[in-house]
């Protein structure tokens, strides 16, 4: 593996556990200047862990770190920072009351005596807006970014240090596809420039175009390495899950039987984005909504759920006026998500509490039916295909099964309808795979209703029976199963002149 | 491995520390004072003394497994206990109504509390500040600027004076409220709902819980807490005095956070206070048995806090 020039980076036998969880197992890699290293494997495969010990921020219980042949130990990630390692972190935090161009430098701030000097600190961040695409006032407040520029800003911050070794956890994860698509190029200067990229994604087909070879982890262990002309998506899948899984869409002709009746109806819906909506959602049915980021797919979804107040427009689920708050919402069979996991669970609470904190009120009125709760989660945990121990913390399962015991919340509640904002993102295949499969078994045989935001046409194409695709607040278009994940994309971008 | 060992056996020193400590604080004291301090009459003593800061102590912890914080009982404490008192010497009322009163006074004072957290939305820190500087204001000028009031009826002062099997009245209210406390907290639906508000209330809110009305009701259960302190507090000294709450501010957020350490659990609960409280009138006492100034008390206290915060924060960074 050591042959050719001296690596930049040299891992060697690196360990680290978190109390009974091995998340790094004897891992050894070369990183090599003027190369971007794809880092591929399903959620808890010790990817982040592998990262966050290269950047300084997890120290590793035994191991070592070579840097240019010589060992360095980090004890924080300024050390690492110091070595020329910088990481653009899955999470992500921008002090929102500062501006742009003092997050993109925070920590390294142009200046003499302790005062900043401001012109070469906005020329330097306009150099590093240019080279990751946004075209953004450096001086504005980083709080007024939209989620995508601040995304973008982040990766700006960690290239903002001149890395030699940039690291990228999941850039793309929150990404549309076609802003994701503008880091092939980024990193690719870089590499050029003589530094080494690592670049974690879930996204394969980034992986594919972005890298010029990739390592795959399972379990904490490296369980592959492909160079860049073997690494087809089915090969990589095989390496971090151990079965290749492709997922089929749903025969045709089991179109959803309209004459089934509406559950959620809106009518001219408006909120802050949002612009006139008119919506018929029919039982059983999964309904995408697609569009890019700001297009207004989050805010219809919450506006839908009641989560969030609409400023003009009805909107009725199962023929009464729609919920006002999550509390009605869930009252009237309306179960809403939020993107991601950060506002849908509870950290310090325990795997069960967490899935059945919507439902003890059924159960009872004053005490929690301890016994009761058990058997439910135990018929849920078969359905959502949730395996381990209900009484361990939330946030020692993976993203995906977070995510299914989110979705159990609201099927023990036993609601009509679901909302889902994202309900795949950031998770692994597999995971992806079977809340897929359990989106569809839910639609075929409860009667559930679905109404989903994603951001990947792809998954829109392959799940859903329809897909109302936005721009600007506006519904541009509708498509029916089957579509092309394209047709999606197509639909995204320039509104259709509407006929009055 | 030996690694993994050392940091298991660390695990098992972080989760008995504080309970560790407290055993050797309470040997310590008694090695130095073995005629005085190892007494039933002295841990009488202790416990009777710990008792209104227990009550506190866990009614607070409520409030602060919601994920928010109180700074206005102390306040809250003064007013209930000039109105206990005043019904009886004014309005010549029997101690059950004085009781009554107080009670009322409480609960009242924590659901305004409540309601203004809850629909404010402003920090609690910064609300029941203002509230507390309240309360104190009207306590003072009920009372006329500050006068001790010590018309109190003999029905009053006996809901402190007598023991059960020498136990004595005030722990026993003290055990009966930590342990109501610490059911509501682990075994009933609103225990489990603020557990869930205070780990993530955005997640809370959007689970369809009702956080308004979860807010009001832990500033209500710390309301009533108050209300029967108060009346512990002047039914002892069978009169209201303008410093009747002093000393009770700083400990119950003492014991509340020290309790998050008792068996590492991490975070607030009732049982982890009641131990902190214990301790903390432990040390008090022991240093009044060995014949220190009152200040010591106050920086040792202090200063256990913070050896206790670090170590927590130790423990989770290991975790």
């Amino acid at each position: 593996m050591a042959d050719g020039p001296e690596p930049l980076v040299r891992v060697e036998g690196l360990n680290k556990s978190f109390g009974a969880v091995h998340a790094l197992n004897d891992v050894s890699l070369d990183l090599h200047p003027g190369e971007v290293v794809g880092l591929i494997g399903a959620n808890g495969a010790g990817k982040s862990t592998l990262m966050k010990v290269l950047a300084g921020e997890v120290r590793p219980d035994s191991g070592r770190i070579l840097l240019d042949g010589a060992e360095v130990r980090f004890r924080s990630p300024r050390d690492a920072l110091g070595a020329g390692i910088a990481m653009c972190p899955q999470e992500m935090y921008l002090v929102e009351e500062q501006s742009v161009a003092d997050n993109l430098f925070i920590g390294d701030l142009p200046g003499r005596g302790g005062v900043v000097r401001g012109r070469e600190l906005r020329r330097n961040a306009a150099e590093i807006l240019a080279e990751v695409g946004l075209e953004v006032d450096p001086l504005q407040q980083a709080g007024t970014l939209t989620a995508v520029e601040a995304r973008l800003v982040s990766v700006g911050e960690a290239l903002s240090k001149h890395p030699r070794l940039l690291i990228l956890d999941e850039p793309s994860a929150a990404l549309p596809t076609e802003v994701a698509t503008r880091l092939g190029p980024l990193v690719r200067r870089l590499a050029e420039r003589g530094s080494a990229v690592v670049y974690v994604s879930h996204r394969l087909h980034e992986i594919r175009e972005f890298c010029d070879r990739v390592i795959a982890m399972r379990d904490g262990k490296i369980t592959g390495r492909l160079r860049h002309e073997e690494a087809t998506e089915e090969r990589m899948i095989k390496l971090v899950g151990g079965k290749a899984l492709t997922e089929e869409p749903p025969p045709q002709e089991e179109a959803v039987d309209l004459d089934r009746g509406v559950v959620m109806r809106a009518r001219g819906l408006c909120g802050q984005k949002v612009t006139d909506v008119d919506l018929d959602v029919y039982a059983g049915e999964i309904v995408g909504i697609g569009g890019l980021y700001g297009s207004g797919r989050s805010e219809l979804l919450r506006l839908l759920a009641g989560v969030q107040g609409t400023t003009a427009g009805q909107v009725e689920v199962f023929g009464k006026p729609g919920p006002r708050t999550p509390n009605q919402g869930a009252k009237a069979g309306v179960g809403y998500l939020p993107e991601g996991r950060g506002q849908m669970l509870f950290p310090q609470m325990s795997v069960a509490a967490n899935a059945t904190i919507s439902v003890l009120r059924r159960h009872g009125r004053v005490l929690v039916h301890y016994g009761r709760e058990r058997k439910l989660l135990k018929g849920i945990a078969e359905d959502v295909r949730l395996v381990g121990d209900p009484d361990a913390p939330i946030q020692t399962l993976s993203g995906g099964n977070q995510q299914k015991v989110g979705l159990a919340r609201w099927l023990l509640r036993e609601a009509g309808v679901l909302v889902l904002d994202e309900p795949t993102v950031g998770i692994d295949v597999h995971a992806r795979a079977e809340i897929h499969q359990l989106l569809r078994r839910l639609a075929k045989e409860k009667q559930t209703t679905v109404v989903m935001a994603s951001a990947e046409p792809e998954e829109l194409a392959l799940l859903c029976d329809r897909v109302l695709v936005m721009v600007e607040g506006r519904v541009n278009r509708e498509l029916k199963a089957p579509f092309e994940a394209d047709a999606v994309v197509a639909a995204s971008y320039v509104a259709t002149p509407t006929v009055a | 491995m030996p690694v993994l060992d050392l940091s298991r056996s660390q695990r098992e020193f972080i989760k008995y520390m504080t309970l560790i400590g407290f055993a050797v604080m309470f040997g310590l004291f008694s090695l130095l004072e073995p005629d005085v301090f190892p007494t039933w009459r002295n841990i009488r003593s202790i416990l009777e003394l710990s008792a209104p800061i227990v009550i506190l102590a866990v009614g607070l912890t409520v409030v602060l497994v919601t994920g928010e914080f109180d700074l206005s009982f102390p306040g809250l404490v003064g007013l209930a206990a000039v109105i206990a008192v005043k019904t009886m010497s004014d309005a010549d009322q029997p101690a059950a109504v004085a009781v009554a009163a107080a009670l009322g006074v409480g609960l009242a004072g924590g659901i305004i509390a409540g309601v203004l957290v809850a629909f404010q939305r402003a920090s609690s820190f910064i609300i029941t500040l203002a509230l507390g500087s309240i309360w104190s204001g009207v306590a003072l000028g009920v009372t006329g600027g500050g006068l001790t009031l010590a018309t109190v009826t003999v029905g009053y002062t006996n809901i402190t004076f007598k023991s059960v099997f020498g136990i004595p009245l005030a722990v026993i209210y003290a055990l009966v409220v930590a342990l109501a406390l610490f059911a509501l907290l682990r075994w009933t639906i609103f225990g489990r709902e603020a557990h869930a508000i205070g780990s993530n209330s955005d997640a809370a809110r959007l689970a369809g819980i009702r956080l308004g009305l979860t807010r009001v009701g832990a500033f209500a259960v710390l309301g009533v807490c108050v209300g029967i302190t108060a009346v512990i507090l002047s039914s002892r000294s069978g009169q209201y005095s303008p410093d009747i709450a002093t000393g009770l501010f700083i400990p119950p957020f003492v014991a509340a956070f020290f309790g998050m350490s008792v068996l590492a659990a991490g975070r607030f609960n009732v049982f982890g206070t009641v131990v902190g409280a214990l301790f903390i009138a432990t040390l008090q006492t022991g240093l009044i048995v060995l014949g220190s100034e009152a200040w010591v008390a106050d920086v040792i206290v202090g200063s256990v806090l913070l050896v206790i915060l670090f170590l927590a924060a130790q423990a989770r960074q290991k975790a």
